[in-house]
């Protein structure tokens, strides 16, 4: 085990870097955005004295390199700034909203796992059946079609014409079921196709000719000798899909205004607030970094094979 | 394998020729487009507004009284020609840097991997939405954005592939003949991953066309009236309950495309390099 602590803990350094470079790059980007934020916000009637007192006020006159640094002093405390639109303390604003894009993300990674495990097992045991190959085309055509498209079908079938269910925003449970279905539909298309591949490669192997051979029924060779292995690859994909479902959550969002971190980033970009910009990036950075992390560390702790290569690797 | 067992293979994978009598419908609607679309792009006829689909206006009029189906037949341009650059970008990237990595090792490849995860470490539609907003709002940006999030999965199999081959005899034997490395990279190693690159270009082309009416849905990529796909979708979303037309039809067009060609690097896949995992 202490061959996984090590990699774990060069993991994670790894991932810290990898969090600061890519804060620090945005960082420089939103410099060199056309326009000025005080700009924005200021009326043009503030006299250039004001203005450069705000932007003394805000740091903003320092070079780049020294605002970066003392915003990322005040993020390790917590402090994430205020929204240069709103004054609102950005950590509040983040967190009024990302509550709902994990409800919707999390929820539609869930849901797609249930349906497809199943149906991917079965339909990799019964190879070239009818009901095999269309999970392969289906899966195929759901993710060919664009989020927003396939947001704005589901709205007309179920809001406009059958009027079951409400058009956008959040009022309660009956508006989280159409942005749930608009997530699923496609990333559970690739979920069922992964987990068909994965099986259909795990049954060809010895040791479950050796399984079928001991004489155990199809049931416990396909759950204990197959699933557990195939299960691998599906388990971490799990994990690394989820920046996916959060950066899908923009456009998802965009369409049933819901009120999630996606929608507030979109806004924030086109105010150009940098301060809730940063922000957003800067939790969504973690986010991700943190469950490719987590997918790399689940695939070492559960397949002795990958283990071994990373020994040999030191 | 000869000429006979390929074309059998190529027509008993069904969905490769489906793909392919997608793909070639498609590039023959954008190069014709002229001659397909009854109506120019940006005509507008205000007496002809939120018209539903007839026989004079196929998929309907939105309200400006455009011709729907003439915006989504000239539309194909945009995303076949946008969705070929990034591409093409994305791919000489990605092999380039992919191969280095694979053939020197060292820091080298511990720094292109450090700049591969540097991309992975937001979400592609996320750093593509940054860039776009910093450069400003336009096509030829879109491409810069969607090229710079999407070479890592070039960089990676091409990396992965050369590391395995790189030891081989024959490149030991190009080596000892005094070969030099450009010489031994282009000629030996490139050609001999070519068939896992080619079923990446294929689903890659989706892809980037996907994002591309992603970014165009935000409004970030072509500007009105310029009929892109995307943007012709979140315009009619206004209409939805009058004219539901406007945003269905651009929809339809966008799976069609992407769907042929996912059809076509299934395909391939299966033809040239089954095991590769994209």
């Amino acid at each position: 085990m202490s061959d996984m602590m090590e990699y774990t803990v060069r993991r994670l350094t790894m991932g810290v870097f990898v969090v600061l470079a890519v804060t620090a790059l945005l960082f420089a980007i939103m410099q060199l955005m056309p326009g000025d934020p005080i700009e924005l916000v200021a009326s043009p009637r503030v006299s250039p004295e004001k203005i450069a007192e705000l932007k003394r006020l805000w740091g903003l006159d320092q070079p780049t390199h020294v605002q970066y640094f003392y915003w990322l002093g005040h993020v390790l405390k917590g402090d994430f700034g205020n929204s240069i639109t709103t004054g609102q303390k950005v950590g509040v604003l983040i967190g009024a909203r990302l509550p709902y894009t994990l409800l919707l993300a999390g929820s539609s990674l869930l849901l797609q796992y249930i349906i497809a495990i199943p149906l991917g097992l079965w339909a990799a045991y019964k190879e070239n059946s009818r009901f095999d190959k269309t999970v392969v085309v289906s899966s195929v055509v759901f993710w060919s079609i664009p989020t927003f498209w396939l947001g704005i079908l589901l709205m007309l079938l179920f809001s406009i014409k059958l009027k079951l269910l409400p058009v956008s925003g959040f009022k309660g449970f009956a508006s989280i079921i159409l942005p749930i279905m608009t997530a699923t539909l496609p990333s559970l298309a690739s979920t069922l196709r992964l987990t068909r591949t994965e099986v259909l490669e795990v049954i060809k192997e010895k040791h479950v000719v050796t399984a079928y051979a001991k004489g155990l029924t199809d049931k416990k060779v396909l759950i204990f000798h197959v699933l557990r292995n195939a299960l691998i690859p599906v388990t971490v994909m799990f994990f690394l899909s989820l920046p996916w479902l959060i950066g899908g959550s923009v456009i998802i969002e965009s369409v049933f205004a819901w009120p999630g971190i996606g929608q507030l980033l979109w806004k924030s970009i086109s105010s150009q607030d940098y301060p809730v910009v940063q922000g957003i990036i800067f939790i969504i950075a973690i986010l991700t970094v943190l469950s490719n992390i987590v997918g790399d560390i689940l695939t070492a702790y559960l397949d002795p094979r990958v283990r071994l290569e990373m020994k040999g690797e030191n | 394998m000869d000429i006979k067992s390929i074309a059998k293979q190529v027509f008993n994978n069904k969905m490769f020729l489906i793909g392919m009598i997608m793909f070639f419908s498609i590039l023959t609607v954008a190069v014709f487009a002229n001659q397909v679309a009854p109506h120019p792009y940006d005509t507008i006829n205000t007496a002809q507004a939120l018209k539903p689909p007839q026989s004079q206006y196929l998929f309907g009029t939105d309200q400006y009284g455009r011709c729907i189906f003439s915006r989504v037949v000239y539309g194909s341009r945009i995303a076949l020609k946008v969705g070929l650059i990034v591409v093409i970008i994305e791919s000489v990237i990605g092999v380039v840097l992919g191969l280095l990595a694979g053939y020197y090792g060292g820091w080298l490849d511990r720094f292109i991997v450090f700049v591969t995860d540097l991309t992975w470490s937001l979400p592609p539609l996320i750093m593509a939405l940054a860039i776009v907003t910093m450069l400003g709002p336009s096509l030829n940006n879109v491409v810069i954005a969607i090229a710079v999030v999407s070479w890592a999965q070039f960089a990676r199999v091409v990396r992965a592939k050369t590391q395995a081959i790189k030891n081989m005899p024959y490149i030991e034997a190009a080596r000892a003949f005094g070969e030099c490395d450009f010489s031994i990279l282009l000629r030996y190693i490139l050609p001999n991953i070519l068939s896992p690159i080619m079923v990446l270009v294929t689903l890659a082309l989706p892809q980037a066309i996907l994002s591309t009416t992603s970014l165009g849905f935000l409004g970030l990529g072509a500007q009105r009236p310029m009929p892109d796909w995307g943007l012709i979708l979140s315009d009619g979303i206004s209409y939805m309950e009058r004219a539901p037309w406007i945003s269905v039809f651009p929809g339809v067009a966008i799976v069609l495309t992407v769907l042929g060609f996912n059809l076509v690097g299934e395909g391939l896949r299966d033809l040239l390099d089954p095991r590769l995992k994209v």
